[in-house]
């Protein structure tokens, strides 16, 4: 073709772009969960790929449906952040969830968490997390249900004494028994029981379905981080924050406390700090910003775990600071050149 | 006991917030005219910001308390100014109903696509980039910035164009500012409008190899309007109607029938119809009586018809 | 990334560099039958045209005179007769004045020219005072894409005390090649500008002399640092790979580690950026009375069928480097004057080098971004890689809200539109465009409160 007659396409610069848009960093994320979801098949058996499945196509469904008949939009599950909340959900999920609980997780997470406030980008509250705690405050039976029915876990129990663990994780017991006079005796009682460190950072305790194995979590996160997908702040602040505390609480009053490892290893923290707290729509722009954040989740994880009434913190924590994002974003502003 | 305590609490809380809530607006009360509350709720409410304040309320505060002349309100109707006028005990000059156009045919069939445009769809920023992906660079740039602006929903972009509804439009002109190519334009809100359509200053042969619809500035409508009311300013390239005389004949509109760069809307359409039908009855005629001559003359001597060609 | 290089402290992306035509060599393109001179390729205002139609010209001839402080003059580069004075597209995308010369092909020069070859003794000897007017008679501006008027540049205010002059050589914009064949083909007539530059300035005390270039150029280093072994103070420094390297402030800050403060002149620490294609021609004009009438060009991009480096005539249409390089692909898309991270998109080829044209890049589809924009992610990625530490995507929202008083806030004006945020854009958002709206924006209010502030301060002297 002649030069002079080629008709040509004008925008403004840069021309060229980094290759890793929307839906490549999404399905990067999908593909490190996969450890993780794998592992959950591996200790909660069938049940979990039941609940991981259905999880992932009710949120597609949901979202195609929305924009399709209600929002009357472009339909974009072609850029996975629907499957990716989905599969987020159900990883926040006991194994036992009956199909049609998961399937409202998925409606309120898309429909109100995420679209809703005008789709991708513009949500907010991390629209998986908006689904857990609706359903936390809906269905607090089903969703505190640990029994298990297949397995590995369902062997160890066989193993271990059943009061123990077949119907509350760790930190759930605990609160549960919290104030009442043999606290004590089932501190020392945990604290002194052969779950040892490598048996809960591998995966043998209770509790939602993506919780359990902290090694294949990290495993994702840190491909995630060589990717350059993920940053590793959040995270750091956070573990970091929670353990400090932890740890502070423990040596202040060690007959009424867990061992720090329990509050670093049992619950939802380490899929909330990795997975849920890092989600891009819902942290801030900055560095510094994403310290300030981080730390800020520790905290409220802590004050929900040891004061609150709830066990398990992590999820509230994040939602109270994802509040804050906007503020952050305001306040703590990058360093800039030359002032 | 504990629910007790609890109403107690919140008792409490309701009570101090409400005597700090008392406190502080007393304390922190500013005294306003009350004519503003007045005269702002006689304005459109639209608070499209055309008047060049922060919306209604704005422009009424300005209006009471340090009015200027020449200030008004360019959407509000007759009745209002004279509304607010007797609020104030001050008459208010008229502001006659205006209305925009838009002085350009360039839709996507009539003029040439030169390049694609990538990016952000704005006509700022496209006008910012470059010439355009149409040929004509004075051309309506199609991506709608005007539409976005306009508050009364009287504008859509149909195949690159921008179309004004003359009904809705208030005559705000905030499209007007917004228009990076400036080729709209407030006239009187009449029955009808008869405009250029075409902003090219370009010269003749250039405007037509990129446009079919534009004006060549050839100056035939300046000679049949009965007004003077259009002018080809010198170096424009470019034929304008002066809205202040022109009478709606109509009679430019049938006499740009090359390239169509004059239109009219509303009820000079029909004037213009009847204007052309009777040109076209005319030639037709006169071809008739061309042919009648001719055949008459065909018969006589060679001579006669050297005689009617010269 | 090599660790112990020199780079500048803030954002900044790696970029894969894709110098196809590195190791071609500087081919000279013959001068072309007709030229067409914009006669406004430099920033500032428009120099003002002093031939008519049919006047004849020769090489050297001042065509359009420099007006007002800010601005350049414009010469013939070629001897022939000006066939026309009129608008014609030109590399900015827009159409403006230019002055069109038929080549007569006689190559006659309107000044005589000397030749003397660069060295240490010739810079010494040589008398200083006349060296600014040279350059500004010569028509020099800045050669790295800004086109700064030179002489404006080498006469600072008499308060301000410059101890430090660098050579931009780093070329950070992936494909452009042109920098790096000039330093490795004639890296003697480079260091010698930059001697006679600090000549210049060494009035008002010592100066120190840096020429910058990023490791991925051993060659050009190399030879540089050859050349700049007969000179005193003057220093080749090797920085590691990081875009926007070339940007003033960041490379002053990557080699003395001076940052230039906000709303500032490089001047305001002592320091002066030249392009190293700059220093080249100033070499020539003050040393041998040669008038700036060429150029190196590259071009490239996988859109064209051979990526080459050629030495131009000023004036020469895009159309004829392309087809010279043997024309476009089929896939080719997009057609870009400069580099590909600032470079100006353009809607036709039929445009002539200027001064600041230093690359024309052929993007194909599979090169070029042609996504359309979709949702921000808020992935921060743009505010990691900002270099100015600016926050795009928060100013994009902002933007896009048409809240623009905010951005003052936001310190929008720092932005140098480097294209980084923009590269790095998960969503694919055209950030640069959204900035360079906001800008003007800004600009606006900007200028309508200082125009009530004086009205309000005239009322109150009233």
């Amino acid at each position: 073709m002649e030069t002079k007659d080629k008709k040509w396409i004008v925008g403004q610069g840069s021309h060229i772009y980094f290759p890793q848009d929307t839906s490549k960093i999404m399905f990067q994320v999908i593909l490190a969960l996969l450890p993780a979801s794998a592992m959950a098949v591996y200790v909660f058996g069938f049940d979990a790929l039941k609940v991981l499945l259905i999880g992932v196509i009710s949120a597609v469904a949901v979202e195609a449906l929305i924009q399709k008949y209600l929002m009357k939009t472009p339909v974009t599950i072609g850029d996975y952040s629907a499957a990716l909340t989905g599969l987020l959900l159900a990883l926040n999920l006991p194994a036992s969830s009956p199909w049609w609980m998961v399937c409202i997780g998925s409606l309120i997470s898309i429909g109100i968490g995420k679209l809703a406030y005008g789709g991708l980008g513009q949500n907010p509250f991390n629209p998986a997390l908006v689904g857990r705690v609706a359903l936390l405050i809906g269905f607090p039976a089903l969703m505190t249900d640990w029994s298990v029915t297949g397995g590995y876990l369902s062997e160890l129990y066989r193993k271990i004494p059943a009061e123990a663990l077949t119907t509350a994780t760790p930190l759930g017991f605990i609160k549960a028994y919290s104030g009442s006079n043999f606290t004590a005796d089932l501190v020392a009682y945990f604290n002194s029981y052969s779950i040892n460190l490598k048996t809960l950072f591998i995966g043998a305790t209770s509790g939602s379905i993506g919780e359990v194995s902290e090694l294949a979590l990290l495993l994702g996160a840190l491909y995630l981080i060589y990717k350059k997908v993920l940053n590793w702040e959040i995270p750091a602040a956070f573990i970091g924050t929670v353990g400090i505390i932890a740890m502070a609480a423990y040596y202040v009053k060690p007959q009424a406390m867990l061992l720090p490892h329990y509050h670093l290893f049992s619950g939802g923290l380490f899929l909330g700090a990795l997975f849920m707290a890092t989600d891009m729509v819902t942290s801030p722009f900055t560095f510094r910003g994403r310290i300030v954040f981080g730390i800020g989740c520790g905290v409220l994880t802590m004050l929900i775990r040891l004061y609150g009434g709830y066990p398990e913190g992590v999820s509230f924590a994040i939602l109270l600071m994802n509040i804050f994002v906007p503020i952050i974003d305001i306040y703590i502003k990058p360093k800039r050149f030359g002032v | 006991m504990e629910i007790i305590m609890s109403v107690l609490v919140m008792g409490l809380i309701a009570i101090v917030l409400a005597v700090a809530l008392i406190i502080s607006s007393k304390k922190f009360h500013v005294p306003e005219n009350p004519l503003i509350e007045k005269v702002a709720s006689l304005l459109p409410q639209a608070n499209c910001g055309a008047c060049g304040f922060p919306g209604c309320a704005g422009f009424a505060k300005a209006f009471v308390e340090d009015p200027v002349p020449g200030m008004r309100c360019p959407v509000a109707s007759a009745e209002v100014l004279k509304a607010i006028g007797e609020v104030l005990g001050t008459s208010i000059g008229e502001s006659k109903p205006m209305r925009a156009v838009l002085h350009c045919n360039g839709k996507h069939s009539n003029v040439q696509t030169v390049s694609e445009y990538i990016g952000v769809r704005s006509c700022a920023a496209a006008n910012m980039l470059y010439t355009g992906d149409k040929a004509c660079m004075y051309s309506c740039i199609g991506y709608g910035d005007c539409a976005k602006v306009c508050l009364f929903g009287a504008i859509t972009m149909e195949d690159g164009i921008a179309v004004f509804d003359a009904e809705k439009c208030t005559g705000c002109g905030l499209c007007v500012k917004e228009c990076p190519r400036k080729v709209i334009s407030l006239v009187q809100k009449r029955i009808s409008n008869v405009r250029v359509t075409c902003s090219s200053h370009d010269k003749g042969p250039v405007v037509r190899k990129n446009c079919k619809v534009g004006c060549i500035a050839c100056g035939k409508c300046v000679k049949v309007c009965p007004k003077e009311a259009i002018t080809v300013a010198p170096g424009s390239n470019l034929a304008r109607i002066d809205d202040a005389k022109c009478i709606l004949c109509g009679k430019c509109v049938a006499e740009c029938d090359v390239m169509h760069a004059i239109a009219a809307d509303g009820r000079v359409v029909k004037a213009v119809e009847i204007i052309i039908k009777k040109k076209q009855q005319e030639k037709e005629e006169k071809q008739k009586a061309a042919a009648m001559a001719a055949g008459a003359a065909n018969n006589p001597a060679a001579s006669d018809t050297k005689e009617v060609k010269s | 990334m090599a660790f112990g290089l020199k780079t500048f402290s803030r954002g900044g992306i790696h970029v894969d560099d894709r110098k196809y035509s590195h190791e071609s060599p500087i081919e000279k393109l013959p001068a072309p039958k007709t030229v067409v001179i914009p006669i406004s390729q430099h920033i500032g205002a428009p120099a003002k045209a002093v031939v008519t139609k049919d006047q004849a010209v020769k090489i050297g001839q001042l065509i359009a005179e420099k007006s007002g402080f800010i601005s350049a003059n414009v010469l013939s580069p070629v001897s022939g007769i000006v066939k026309a004075v009129e608008a014609r597209m030109t590399p900015t995308g827009f159409k403006q004045d230019c002055i069109v010369i038929e080549n007569d092909m006689k190559d006659e020069y309107f000044e005589a020219f000397t030749a003397v070859a660069p060295s240490a003794e010739v810079i010494e000897k040589l008398d200083i005072s006349g060296a600014v007017k040279a350059v500004e008679k010569a028509g020099i501006v800045g050669m790295g894409g800004a086109a700064f008027p030179t002489s404006v540049k080498l006469s600072p205010p008499p308060d301000v005390k410059i101890d430090t002059v660098i050579l931009n050589g780093v070329e950070c914009e992936p494909y452009l090649t042109a920098d790096a064949r000039i330093m490795i083909e004639d890296a003697d007539r480079i260091v010698a500008g930059l001697a006679l530059i600090m000549k210049i300035f060494s009035k008002n005390g010592p100066v120190k002399g840096y020429i910058g270039i990023e490791a991925n150029k051993p060659d050009s280093i190399q030879k540089m640092a050859e050349a700049a072994s007969k000179y005193k103070d003057i220093e080749v420094v090797s920085l590691a790979l990081k875009y926007p390297q070339g940007g003033e402030k960041q490379l002053i800050n990557a080699i003395v580690g001076r940052d230039v403060p906000s709303g500032k002149l490089p001047s305001a620490v002592g320091c002066v950026v030249q392009n190293v294609a700059t220093a080249a021609s100033i070499y020539d004009a003050a040393v041998n009375n040669r008038p700036l009438i060429e150029r190196v060009v590259t071009v490239t991009g996988m859109g064209v069928k051979k990526q080459k480096n050629l030495l131009v005539r000023f004036g020469t249409m895009f159309t004829e480097l392309i087809d010279y390089c043997g024309g476009v692909t089929d896939d080719a898309s997009m057609l870009i004057c400069g580099g590909p991270m600032m470079g100006k998109a353009l809607q036709t080829s039929e445009v002539p080098v200027t001064k600041a044209v230093s690359g024309i890049l052929v993007l194909t589809q599979s090169e070029a971004n042609l996504y359309e924009e979709a949702p921000c992610i808020r992935c921060g990625r743009c505010v990691d890689v900002c270099p100015m530490g600016l926050q795009p995507g928060l100013i994009n929202k902002v933007i896009d809200a048409a809240d623009y008083g905010r951005l003052e806030e936001l310190s929008l004006l720092d932005c140098i539109e480097c294209g980084s945020c923009n590269y790095i854009c998960a969503g694919h958002e055209r950030l640069v465009q959204k900035i360079k709206i906001g800008k003007v924006k800004l600009q606006e209010i900007l200028k309508a409160r200082k125009e009530k502030e004086a009205q309000t301060k005239k009322d109150d002297k009233k």
